[in-house]
């Protein structure tokens, strides 16, 4: 049933979409460390504790900033490809996508276990990158 | 040609937007108003908060008409203007006002946490405030090192502190409960920016200069 099967394009534009969301959530983390406020908690308590923590920051970069970057990746990959449509180009993709969903389960594992606080901000992001990865694997063998 | 542009010109439009509108809103989380409205009506556990402790450090006249509480961060270039500022006033207004220092350290400096903790242990050696006056003054010094640590042991050493003892106190759970404390008072009265200044009860906007400070505080009197 190969014709109801979604575009690559389709696809192309979810991943665009949830990396424009990643990109948005670690842009505001960023600049709340940069700018020195406080985050705003929603749904769950506990951000500023995580934010706090030593876990939120490598030497003296955040590691929100990390994230921006590796969406920043993300939506040019993105969009070269719905530019040049070239099949080959997800091929390395994983080899991004992976590290950057195993240091996220990482966060994911100081936020539960360590700092045991949530931090909503963390959660959208751990989402992002896992659904990231997941469509990578799906571009490397289908597109 | 045209669907090159479209795509590249979207993406950058795109990324410059959520740039744009994230700093904006990450900027107004931090100015935004405490809920003036809820400390203004004092309620009672804002006035508990607010009121001095035995454990409180303080400068000036425990029975003074004012009292200013000040949230604040050691790292924060504010903090130190405004440290500096009630330092002055302290000499100046003499008994008739209180000033009291409570911990807000902000994820978002490196040291902040390591440099309550150090005047906190001085604290405990009666050197609260001298610590306290040689991080603030020394500020961009260790504020830009990798190794602030060290340098806050220098400043241990010049006040003579017991470093066997200063070592045991930085990593008692009861002190880091403290600043942990402070910090989430803080937070139920709503501090989102540092300094945060209260006077006599009621957060009010950071004077921008000495004259203004001066005359917030002599209004009350």
């Amino acid at each position: 049933m190969a014709g109801t099967e979604k575009s690559p394009v389709t696809w192309v534009v979810v991943f665009l979409v949830i990396a424009v969301i990643g990109f948005a959530d670690a842009v505001y983390l960023t600049a709340s460390h940069y700018i020195g406020g406080l985050l705003t908690c929603a749904v769950v308590e506990g951000c500023d504790e995580v934010a706090m923590s030593e876990y939120a920051t490598i030497g003296p970069f955040p590691v929100a900033l990390g994230g921006a970057l590796f969406y920043a990746v993300m939506l040019i990959w993105g969009v070269v490809w719905l530019d040049t449509r070239k099949s080959g180009l997800f091929r390395l993709m994983p080899y991004i996508t992976v590290p950057a969903f195993l240091f996220s389960m990482w966060l994911m594992y100081a936020m539960f276990f360590l700092i045991q606080a949530l931090c909503i901000y963390c959660l959208i992001s751990a989402t992002t990158t896992t659904l990231l990865m997941l469509l990578s694997f799906r571009f490397r063998w289908r597109i | 040609m045209n669907k090159r542009y479209a795509l590249w010109g979207g993406l950058l439009a795109t990324m410059a937007l959520i740039i744009i509108v994230m700093v904006r809103v990450a900027d107004d989380d931090t100015n935004q108003a405490p809920a003036s409205a809820a400390i203004q009506n004092s309620g009672t556990a804002e006035s508990e908060i607010l009121a001095p402790r035995d454990n409180d450090w303080i400068k000036g006249n425990p029975d003074a008409d004012v009292v200013v509480v000040k949230y604040s961060d050691f790292q924060c270039p504010a903090c130190r203007f405004y440290a500096s500022m009630d330092d002055q006033l302290s000499q100046e207004m003499g008994d008739d006002v209180l000033f009291i220092f409570r911990h807000f350290p902000l994820s978002s400096f490196e040291h902040s946490n390591l440099a309550s903790r150090y005047t906190e242990a001085a604290g405990r050696q009666d050197k609260f405030w001298r610590m306290h006056d040689l991080i603030y003054i020394n500020q961009q010094r260790w504020s830009r090192s990798n190794d602030a640590e060290s340098i806050f042991r220098q400043f241990a050493d010049s006040i003579d502190l017991d470093m066997t003892q200063l070592d045991e106190d930085l990593e008692d759970p009861d002190l880091m409960a403290r600043i942990r404390s402070d910090y989430e008072d803080g937070q139920r009265l709503g501090v989102r920016a540092v300094p945060s200044l209260f006077i006599n009860g009621e957060m009010i906007q950071n004077p921008s200069s000495m004259d203004e400070y001066r005359e917030m505080i002599e209004s009350r009197l």
